[in-house]
C-alpha cells in the first residue's frame, strides 16, 4: 500500500492554523490504579479482559540466529504494547512513547553507526535495528537498556512528537491508509478500541503530555512483555547471554490482548474525492478453528497473484495480502485499488477464490508450483538479517517458539492449504468509493 | 577499449558515524571458478542465507552506430525473463553501467541452476520479431530520456563527457536507439556477447560445485566482427525539468589513492552539507587508472551560501561555480586525525550494510571487480582505507586542486 498516493501535509497545515500547538498541555486523566495493576507485567488476574493464550505459557522470549558470513546484524524487539492495550485517552500514546526512547539515545546509536525504526501494530510495538559488525554488543546493548530502563524525557518526547505528528499528516487522509482503518471498523465496530486507527490519530498524539506518554513507558515498555532475536555474525552466546540478561525466559506468558468476538459480517463504506475504488476484505479464522498461520501466508499469497495488476487484471492498480494477527484472533486481510466500474465483481472474485480453495485441494502439480513461487518469495523477503530476526521475535511473539521458515513451508501440502480456507468465516468488507 | 568511467562508489550517504574499532569486514574471501566454455565466476558463499544471488557482467563496447544496443537487448529479454523468474519466486534485474550490461538475478537457496539458465537465456540470441524490438525500442528510450531531463544524471553526462572526451558517450544512448535494427543488434550481440569474456558473481548459499555446474557449456554465439555502417547522429535534445540551478564540477584525480579519495569525497560532502545553501553532492569516479571527484550542487539563484567551513566570508562571493570549488577547498582547512577516522568507519559500515543481502554483496564484489579487475578489489579496499590518515587527505585535496577542474551549469 505504500505505493499509493497520500494526500499531503494540508492536514497538518490546518491544525497549525487552528492554533494547535506541539507543546500544548493537557492533562490525561489518571488511569485508575486497578488497572494499572492489571496491565501490570506478569499480573493474571483471573477475569482479565486480554485473556492468555494456554498455548503460548513458558515459551522462550529470545532467539539468537548466528550468521558467520553476514556482514552486519539485525535486531528485532516486539513489545507487547499496541493500540488494542490503549483506551481513549492513550490513542496513539504506545508509538509516542516507542520513538521517545528512541529519540532519548538516537545520538549515541548514531556513534555506533547503528540504523534503528520503531514501528506500530494493535498487538505490539515494534524495533527494528541494523548494527555494524564491530559494534552490535555495544548497539545492542544500548537499545535493549533504552527500552526497559527509565521512561523519556520531555525534550526526547517532543522530538517524537515532532516526527510522528509529520507521519501521521501523511497518511491521514491518504485513502489506503484509511482503508485499513475502515477495514478494521468494519470488522470490530467502530467504538471497539480495536476499531481505531492502529497507531493513533493526529489530534491524540498532539495533545498528549509528557508524563502521559512517560507513564505508559514505564506500564507496557517492560521485559516481561517482551522477546527479542537477533540474527548475524554474533557470538551466540554472548548475544543470547545479552538478551536473556534484558528478557529472561520466564514461565509467563506474553498477555496478548484478544479482540472481541464479532457478531457477524458487515460492510462499510465511504466515498471520497478519488478516481478509483479502495476495496478491502477481512476474512476471520472462526474461533474454536486451530490456526494454521503458514497455510494462511500461503493462501495469502495464491489470493495475491490471483488479483495481480496485469495484462490479466487491467482494472486492478494494486493489492496486498496480509495476515493480521490480534492475540488468539488472526484474520486474512486483502487489500484491493480497482477500477470503480469492477469493485463489485473483485468483491465476489475474492470471495470465490476463498471459497473454491476451501472446497477443494489443488492437484499436487498446481500445487507445487504454487509452493515454488510461494517459498522464493517468502524466502526472498528474508534476504536481510534485520527482516530474519524480524521474522524469529514475530513467532516468539505470537507462538512463543521459533521454526525456521524453510522448516514450516516444507511442510505445507494441499490439503492444510484447503484446510485453511475452510477455518475462515465470512468476511467483513470496507470500501472507499469516488463520490 | 571502452573504459568503465562511472563506477560510482557508495560512499555518498550521509548517515551516522560508527565508534572506533571496527572488525575486518566480511565480503571477502571471493573464490574464482573457471567453467568450462562458460563466464569467470566469483564466488562468495554464505551457507547462512536463505536465497542465492547472481550477477552476470557483459563487457560491452558499443561502437559509433550501434550505441544503446546492450540497454536494447536488456529490455527485449526482459519480458520472458520476469515471467520464467515468478515460477520460482525468484526475480530479475537489468542496468547498464558505462562497461557492461549488468544482468541480476536472485532466487531461494537451490535455484542457482534455474538462475543460471535464466542468465543464460538473457544473453542469447535476440528475438527478431519487430513487435518485440519496437517495445522494446520504446522502453529503452524512454529510460534513456529519464537521464537527459533529470538534472543530476545529465549533469554527470555532461561532466564526463567534458572529463573524458575520448570516451563513447554511454549514459544516456538514446540517439541510435532510434535507428538500430535487429540485424544490427544481433550482428552486435554474436560478437560481443561471449561467455568468455562475461563474468558472473555468485553469492548466497551455494557451493563451488554448485557454480561450476551452473555455468559451464555456455553456448557460444557464431558470428565475426563487422564493420558497422556509421548513421548520422540523431540527438535527442536535453528538457531538464529544472526549478533552480544546477552546477557540477569534476577534478581529476588520476594517481590518487582510491581509498584517500573516498575519504576525501565524504568530507567534500560534508563541507558542503555545512556551507553550501541548497542541496550537494560529492562522488568518486573509480574505473583502473582514471579517477575523479565530482560535485553535484543546486543554488539559488542570487544569494551567496552559507558560512563556508574555513572562511565564510570569502566563500560568499564571485559566481556559485567560484564559490563551490572555494568550498571544495576549504574542506581540508583543520583536518584531525579524529575525523579522518570517522569518515573511514562511515564508509566502512556503509559497505557493509550494502552487503548484508546475498544481492548487495553480489553488487559490492561486482562494483569493485569492475574497477580493479581484481576479485579481491573490496577486501583490498579496505584494507588500504585503514590506511588512510589526515595527510594522505590533504595531499588527495592539493593534488586534486592542481589542476583544473571541468565545469557544468544547468539553468532553467
Amino acid at each position: 500500500m505504500s505505493r499509493w498516493p497520500g494526500r499531503s501535509r494540508r492536514t497538518a497545515l490546518a491544525l497549525a492554523a487552528h492554533g494547535w500547538s506541539a507543546r500544548r498541555p493537557r492533562r490525561v486523566p489518571p488511569v485508575p490504579l486497578a488497572l494499572l495493576a492489571l496491565l501490570a507485567a506478569g499480573a493474571t488476574p483471573a477475569p482479565s479482559p486480554f485473556p492468555t493464550p494456554a498455548h503460548l505459557a513458558g515459551q522462550s522470549r529470545t532467539r539468537v540466529l548466528a550468521e558467520p558470513s553476514s556482514t552486519a546484524v539485525g535486531l528485532a524487539l516486539k513489545i507487547n504494547a499496541g493500540s488494542g492495550w490503549e483506551t481513549q485517552d492513550e490513542d496513539g500514546l504506545s508509538l509516542l512513547a516507542g520513538l521517545a526512547l528512541l529519540e532519548e539515545i538516537r545520538p549515541q546509536l548514531a556513534a555506533l553507526g547503528v540504523m534503528a525504526a520503531v514501528e506500530c501494530d494493535r498487538n505490539a510495538i515494534t524495533v527494528t535495528a541494523l548494527l555494524p559488525r564491530s559494534t552490535w554488543r555495544a548497539g545492542a546493548g544500548l537499545l535493549l537498556d533504552a527500552f526497559f530502563q527509565p521512561a523519556p524525557g520531555a525534550e526526547a518526547v517532543e522530538r517524537a512528537r515532532a516526527s510522528l505528528l509529520r507521519t501521521l499528516a501523511m497518511e491521514e487522509g491518504n485513502p489506503a491508509h484509511d482503508l485499513r482503518h475502515a477495514l478494521q471498523q468494519a470488522h470490530f465496530g467502530r467504538t471497539s478500541r480495536w476499531g481505531r486507527a492502529g497507531c493513533g490519530r493526529m489530534a491524540a498524539v498532539w495533545e498528549a503530555d509528557p508524563p502521559a506518554v512517560a507513564r505508559i513507558a514505564r506500564l507496557r515498555f517492560v521485559p516481561s512483555r517482551a522477546a527479542a532475536a537477533m540474527a548475524g555474525p554474533v557470538d551466540t552466546a554472548a548475544a543470547s547471554r545479552l538478551l536473556r540478561d534484558v528478557i529472561p525466559d520466564t514461565d509467563l506468558a506474553l498477555r496478548l490482548p484478544s479482540a472481541p468476538g464479532r457478531p457477524s459480517a458487515r460492510r462499510l463504506r465511504q466515498t471520497r474525492n478519488t478516481v478509483t475504488t479502495f476495496l478491502a476484505h477481512a476474512f476471520p479464522v472462526r474461533h474454536g478453528d486451530p490456526v494454521d498461520h503458514e497455510a494462511l501466508r500461503l493462501l495469502a499469497f495464491l489470493i495475491r497473484e490471483a488479483a495481480e495488476p496485469g495484462p490479466q487484471n487491467p482494472d486492478v492498480y494494486d493489492v496486498e495480502a496480509d495476515i493480521e494477527r490480534h492475540g488468539d484472533e488472526t484474520i486474512l486481510a486483502i487489500y484491493m485499488v480497482t477500477d470503480p466500474a469492477t469493485s463489485a465483481r473483485w468483491i465476489e472474485r475474492v470471495n470465490d477464490r476463498v471459497r473454491t480453495t476451501a472446497a477443494e485441494p489443488l492437484s499436487d502439480a498446481a500445487f507445487a508450483d504454487l509452493l515454488r513461487r510461494y517459498r522464493g518469495a517468502r524466502l526472498l523477503a528474508l534476504s536481510s538479517p534485520e527482516a530474519r530476526a524480524y521474522e524469529a521475535v514475530y513467532q516468539l511473539f505470537f507462538d512463543g517458539r521459533y521454526r525456521p521458515p524453510e522448516e514450516l513451508i516444507d511442510e505445507l501440502s494441499p490439503e492444510r492449504l484447503r484446510q485453511a480456507a475452510r477455518a475462515l468465516g465470512q468476511p467483513s468488507i470496507a470500501l472507499i468509493e469516488p463520490d | 577499449m571502452h573504459l568503465a568511467l562511472a563506477c560510482w562508489l557508495a560512499l555518498l550517504l550521509s548517515g551516522p558515524v560508527p565508534a572506533e574499532g571496527a572488525a575486518s569486514i566480511e565480503i571477502g574471501p571471493v573464490r574464482v571458478i573457471r567453467p568450462n566454455d562458460g563466464p569467470l565466476v566469483l564466488l562468495r558463499e554464505q551457507p547462512d542465507a536463505p536465497v542465492v544471488a547472481v550477477l552476470l557482467m557483459v563487457p560491452v563496447d558499443e561502437p559509433p552506430g550501434l550505441e544503446g544496443a546492450a540497454r536494447l537487448l536488456q529490455h527485449l529479454a526482459r519480458d520472458q525473463l520476469e515471467a520464467e523468474a515468478r515460477r520460482f519466486g525468484g526475480r530479475i534485474e537489468m542496468r547498464r553501467t558505462p562497461g557492461h550490461a549488468v544482468y541480476e538475478a536472485v532466487g531461494p537457496a537451490g535455484a542457482l541452476s534455474d538462475l543460471a539458465r535464466l542468465l543464460r537465456t538473457a544473453v542469447g540470441e535476440p528475438s527478431a520479431a519487430p513487435a518485440e524490438l519496437e517495445r522494446a525500442r520504446a522502453a529503452a528510450k524512454a529510460e534513456a530520456m529519464v537521464e537527459l531531463e533529470t538534472p543530476e544524471p545529465l549533469l554527470l553526462r555532461r561532466l564526463r563527457e567534458r572529463l573524458y572526451p575520448d570516451t563513447p558517450d554511454v549514459g544516456a544512448d538514446a540517439a541510435s536507439l532510434v535507428a538500430l535494427t535487429t540485424a544490427d543488434l544481433r550482428r552486435f550481440w554474436s560478437t560481443r556477447y561471449r561467455p568468455v569474456r562475461m563474468r558472473a558473481v555468485v553469492t548466497g548459499r551455494v557451493t563451488a560445485e554448485e557454480a561450476q555446474e551452473a555455468f559451464r557449456r555456455w553456448p557460444e554465439p557464431r558470428g565475426r566482427e563487422r564493420a558497422v555502417t556509421a548513421r548520422a547522429p540523431q540527438p535527442l535534445t536535453p528538457d531538464p525539468q529544472l526549478i533552480a540551478p544546477w552546477l557540477g564540477v569534476a577534478y581529476d584525480a588520476s594517481g590518487t589513492a582510491p581509498a584517500a579519495l573516498a575519504v576525501l569525497t565524504v568530507l567534500v560532502e560534508r563541507s558542503l552539507q555545512r556551507s553550501w545553501d541548497g542541496p550537494a553532492r560529492a562522488e568518486t569516479w573509480w574505473a583502473g587508472p582514471r579517477r575523479a571527484l565530482v560535485v553535484t550542487a543546486s543554488y539559488r539563484d542570487g544569494p551567496a551560501p552559507r558560512r563556508g567551513r574555513g572562511s565564510g566570508a570569502r566563500a560568499g562571493s564571485g559566481s556559485a561555480a567560484e564559490r563551490l570549488r572555494r568550498a571544495i577547498a576549504e574542506a581540508g582547512e583543520e583536518l584531525t586525525a579524529a575525523e579522518v577516522a570517522q569518515i573511514r568507519r562511515k564508509i566502512r559500515r556503509d559497505l557493509n550494510f550494502a552487503a548484508r543481502t546475498p544481492q548487495g554483496l553480489a553488487r559490492v564484489i561486482a562494483e569493485f571487480y569492475e574497477r580493479t579487475g581484481d576479485p579481491d578489489g573490496a577486501p583490498d579496499f579496505l584494507a588500504e582505507l585503514d590506511r588512510v590518515d589526515a595527510r594522505a587527505v590533504q595531499r588527495a585535496l592539493r593534488a586534486i586542486l592542481d589542476r583544473t577542474p571541468v565545469t557544468v551549469e544547468l539553468t532553467p
